[in-house]
């Protein structure tokens, strides 16, 4: 086993938890000299770990656009004079509300690459690699860092912002591309692309590596994606509120996502009580960053719901622990379907399961009183797949698996949405009909 | 292969940190734009490497 950074990520535990304390207490310093917002919410005498657990207060969404309202774009929240800053992004906000704003520094943005070089060389890329980033390249952070991260590590970068899928096969596949940052969703997106192409990825292309980052995924869509393209899928994830790569996927345990520890104290707590909860127990993920200067956080609520495992459960030597399966969903994703509970994953994990299927969408509506399950599939032809009773059969295996028959029905090629970020593929419009 | 105990020497991490002292010195008071640039863009570069290496210095408000 090869580590970026054989020091911090084979660290002992005692040592590395020491380390932290280390950087929280600096980190805690800085953030009440420098930050009015900070100033206001932190105790200035923190004594330990546990003190601090106790009497630093969650900080939720609401706060840090409640501290940007204050002097917009950024606020009260940052620890630096945003003069200072090298390198703006946001989020993409949602309807009323405004985005998070965040700068970097340059010593800041440096931490943020090597967040990502960390990831990319426990996923084996190395300099002599090639690598595109199919991505906007736009206000969202994103893969910028990756772009980053792959030169800063000697790799070619092939940037391959505003270009359509169609080109982007093509770059993959005429300089032998071997390394490939974009969402699962997309990823769907470029296999279908290619085979309107006519192009075998898995045969033409020479891809080993994809970093598929930014959302949940089903084991489904991973292994389409794997087959697809004949390369290795790597999860990873990253914040805009957190500037850089928090966990990234190892190649010794499939779905071991380990935290990067000296950038981050990841508490994991009961979503309803609060209270942590222990390793292997279900919770929301809370994180306080140690590295970055510019916009610190300190017990950030994420809503990302998480399952820690100790990183002696992974055999890859690194004493970082991990996430079982990164991010398993947000907490506000599940959804009570006639008392069972359902996740976007759960549905993605049924209908991916066929081959027959090009694309789909889900939506939840209350038709006479009672919620139902509405799933729209986009066949494709595949060898052996019958189309015909293909609704029938995916209604069938979701009763099975999810407790709940759907309706499904087929919808014409090429007319459900395809996106390049984050999809949504699952719509509750019950709260739409109920109100008022 | 592993090089899990590819640690710097005390000698490279005195030699990097004295790098980032001179540079930082520079950084104070550096007439010309384009070597000042080009030292702040060091200086990331070595606080972050520094700093993966658990060398206490002082990271905040820096460059
Ligand atoms: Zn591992």
């Amino acid at each position: 086993m090869e580590y970026w950074n054989p020091k911090a990520e084979t660290m002992p535990r005692h040592e590395l938890e020491a380390w932290q304390w280390r950087r929280l207490q600096r980190a805690l310093h800085h953030a009440r000299a420098r930050s009015p917002f900070w100033r206001e919410r932190l105790p200035g005498d923190i004594t330990s770990m546990e003190d601090y657990v106790r009497r630093v207060p969650l900080l939720h969404k609401a706060d840090l656009l409640a501290a940007e309202q204050q002097a917009p774009p950024y606020g009260t929240w940052p620890s630096i004079d945003p003069a200072r800053g090298i390198r703006h992004h946001q989020t993409s906000g949602t309807s009323g509300n405004p985005p998070i704003r965040t700068i970097d520094t340059a010593g800041d943005w440096t931490w943020s690459t090597d967040t990502f070089c960390t990831a990319l060389y426990a996923m084996g890329v190395r300099p002599h690699h090639k690598g595109m980033v199919a991505f906007g390249y736009g206000l969202f952070m994103g893969f910028w860092g990756m772009h980053y991260g792959l030169e800063r590590m000697g790799c070619t970068v092939v940037p391959a912002g505003g270009l359509d899928s169609r080109t982007r096969i093509k770059l993959l596949v005429d300089y032998g591309i071997e390394v490939v940052g974009l969402t699962p969703s997309y990823a769907m997106r470029l296999i279908e692309t290619a085979r309107e192409m006519g192009i075998d990825l898995a045969k033409e292309a020479n891809v080993k590596i994809i970093l598929a980052g930014a959302e949940p995924r089903s084991k489904f869509t991973t292994r389409t994606i794997e087959e697809a393209f004949g390369a290795r899928v790597f999860n990873a994830a990253g914040t805009t509120e957190f500037g850089g790569v928090f966990m990234f996927e190892c190649p010794s345990r499939r779905g071991a996502c380990h935290i990067i520890e000296p950038s981050t104290i990841e508490e994991v707590l009961h979503p309803e009580t609060g209270l942590p909860v222990g390793y292997g127990e279900e919770g929301v993920r809370v994180t306080t960053g140690l590295s970055r200067e510019g916009m610190q956080l300190f017990r950030h609520w994420t809503e990302d719901v998480v399952v820690k495992r100790p990183a002696a459960a992974c055999g890859c030597g690194r004493t970082w622990d991990f996430y079982d399966g990164g991010i398993i969903r947000r907490v506000d994703d599940m959804r009570k379907i006639r008392g069972v509970s359902v996740t976007p994953v759960m549905i993605e994990d049924v209908v991916r399961g066929f081959d027959e299927v090009s694309e789909f969408s889900t939506s939840i509506s209350s038709v006479r009183g009672l919620d139902t399950v509405f799933v729209r599939v986009e066949p494709r032809h595949v060898p052996g797949g019958d189309v015909t009773t293909l609704a029938r059969r995916i209604a069938e295996e979701f009763k099975r698996e999810i407790g709940i028959r759907p309706e499904v029905e087929l919808a014409p090629e090429g007319t459900l949405p395809r996106q390049e970020w984050k999809a949504a593929r699952l719509r509750d419009e019950r709260a739409l009909v109920s109100q008022p | 292969m592993t090089n899990a105990h590819s640690f710097l020497s005390p000698e490279q991490e005195a030699r990097l940190l004295g790098a980032y002292t001179a540079l930082k010195e520079l950084s104070a008071d550096c007439p010309v734009p384009a070597v000042g640039a080009a030292v702040t863009m060091a200086l990331a570069e070595l606080r972050t490497a520094l700093d993966g290496q658990g060398v206490e210095f002082d990271y905040f408000s820096t460059v």
